[in-house]
């Protein structure tokens, strides 16, 4: 499969990874432009490998990781007081706040590396082992990130809430 | 209600905003071009950047001598926190203490472990406490020391979890008294519990049990056991010891005489590891996350403690010092790069720099040259 031919099958599946990792449809766009850049020079041993879209992905996700990026993306942590903006006036329900958009904003505010680790554990289902691969860490690391990122999920939505149930665990991919 | 799903669906949700694929791929030529141009510039420059080396090795002697200004670094225990634990399991100890600052919140960091650190490696039984000074401005960036965002209110990082190990001592325990008794409740999840009398959130995964709560208003804390057994009874007995002490300073042996304009020192602290002892540690990163300095950082990190020069590597001169310039490229296409320095008496100085787009050595070597020292660190404060 040529690179162009790779493009065109996958970018739109490529996009929505990265619009889920970066949480901004912008940067997005931004962080898929400079992989595919640096794919297409070496697109010869990439498309070599086993498996040349997860190889994609995780050069999405080092791209960024990458700190000069977030240093020049201008990118504003989500605040406290966006959260509670997002929650609205209903802020004291926590059926409320489990909606989707507000989870949203919370993810947003995660730190990158856990915003990246839980996008990987749940919406790309790979296994902890694989999530360590991904990030360059260790499989307990990769726990860490992601359990540190349900924890901030949890003690957000109990900030607004004392109330909120704790998570559930249906069945998830194990390492 | 927070479930696996609904982060599914949470994440599905925000996926859908994607941009549109035609759009970028429109874009993508000209991005390819112009990444083009930039290496090209790259190369040329590269090439005076090796010539202009050759004369740092002679010049570099003019460099601000090190360890002549003791004034400019205490050599000792600065600030300090003052909550710490009042019971830890049999044959811990503290092995890693720092603070990390940015504009107005401090965030301290204590890591107990049964054994000394050592840089890379997997990961070994250890508590940390991080205390998080976060005043009015909850969710002010902080970066981590990997160099990424993260924020003082919840617990974004455990520091030594990705870089150090603990090891040269037993691999796990919670042998002492404090294993869960037959029965007691191993899976995973949150609930809401108290710890000194307020409410906390306590969550379990696998091997890791984190404890947060508020003592105070502008204060969180935060417990973190890892492989401390399979539940969280030693982190809720480790939660419920802590408590308002007296200070545990915090090491603050290196200074950076003249800090690149936009940056600022991010953290300071030491660690004992196996190879040197104990090593004082200072990160830098930019004054301002989302601001672009003119200036590329010149160093992530500077290391002080005793050691040799590592093997290989260039010669140069620091400071009228003997030292060596080393550079390694990683898979991910990250230079590496490290100044050593020999300061006698068997004390050594790293001078390191992660990044995708390198300094010139000069620079680095330039930066080098404006660090002063204090005494070497020794540790002992670790324990009290």
């Amino acid at each position: 499969m040529t690179f162009e031919e790779f493009i065109i099958a996958r970018l739109p599946a490529l996009l929505r990874f990265a619009t889920a990792l970066t949480g901004d449809p912008h940067r997005a766009e931004d962080v898929v432009q400079d992989a595919l850049v640096k794919a297409q020079r070496r697109w010869r041993r990439i498309a070599g490998t086993q498996a040349p879209e997860a190889y994609l992905k995780r050069m999405i996700t080092n791209e960024y990781l990458s700190w000069r990026r977030r240093r020049s993306s201008g990118e504003v942590p989500v605040t406290d007081g966006t959260l509670a903006a997002a929650g609205g006036p209903a802020a004291d329900s926590a059926d409320h706040h489990a909606d989707r958009h507000v989870l949203w904003a919370m993810v947003r505010a995660l730190a990158p590396k856990q915003r990246a680790a839980l996008v990987l554990r749940y919406y790309e289902d790979l296994s902890y082992a694989e999530i360590s691969g991904v990030l360059g860490c260790s499989e307990a690391t990769a726990r860490s990130h992601v359990s540190h990122a349900l924890t901030i999920l949890r003690v957000d939505v109990a900030g607004q809430s004392p109330d909120a149930a704790p998570l559930s665990r249906p069945a998830a991919k194990e390492a | 209600m927070i479930t696996e799903d609904s982060i599914r669906e949470t994440l599905e949700h925000g996926a859908s905003q994607a941009p549109d694929p035609d759009r970028v791929l429109a874009g993508l030529p000209a991005r390819i071009r112009t990444a083009r141009r930039r290496r090209m510039a790259t190369a040329s420059a590269g090439t005076v950047a090796a010539l202009v080396t050759l004369s740092a090795v002679v010049n570099a002697t003019g460099l601000s001598p090190l360890d002549q200004d003791r004034n400019v670094a205490t050599g000792g225990p600065g600030a300090g926190n003052a909550y710490g634990p009042t019971w830890l399991p049999s044959g811990m100890y503290e092995v890693v203490r720092t603070v990390s600052f940015t504009s107005g919140p401090q965030r301290y960091e204590r890591i107990w472990s049964f054994g000394p650190m050592t840089k890379v490696g997997r990961l070994r039984p250890l508590i940390s406490l991080t205390v998080a000074e976060d005043g009015e401005s909850p969710l002010d960036p902080l970066p981590s020391p990997d160099g990424r965002n993260a924020a003082p209110r919840t617990p974004r990082h455990i520091p030594g979890i990705d870089k150090v190990e603990p090891s040269g001592g037993p691999d796990v325990h919670a042998s002492d008294g404090t294993s869960p008794p037959p029965g007691t409740d191993t899976g995973t999840g949150t609930e809401q519990v108290t710890i000194n009398g307020h409410p906390a959130v306590r969550e379990r995964s696998s091997n890791i049990c984190a404890i947060a709560w508020r003592p105070t208003p502008t204060q969180l804390l935060t417990v973190v056991s890892q492989d401390m057994g399979n539940d969280c009874t030693v982190a809720s007995r480790f939660a419920q010891s802590v408590a308002k002490g007296s200070s545990a300073p915090v090491n603050d042996a290196i200074k950076v005489n003249r800090m690149p304009e936009g940056y600022r020192v991010w953290s300071t602290g030491a660690l004992r590891t196996n190879s040197s002892g104990c090593v004082a540690r200072l990160s830098i990163r930019p004054a301002d996350p989302t601001a672009d300095p003119q200036l590329p950082l010149p160093a992530d990190q500077i290391e002080y403690g005793h050691g040799p020069l590592p093997e290989g590597g260039e010669p140069l001169t620091v400071g009228g010092r003997p030292a060596r310039y080393y550079e390694r490229l990683e898979l991910d296409e990250t230079l590496f790069q490290v100044v050593a320095i020999d300061l006698g008496d068997g004390r050594r100085l790293l001078v390191n720099k992660y990044a995708r787009e390198p300094v010139p050595r000069t620079v680095l070597v330039e930066f080098a040259g404006q660090i002063s020292v204090g005494e070497p660190p020794n540790c002992n404060w670790l324990r009290d």
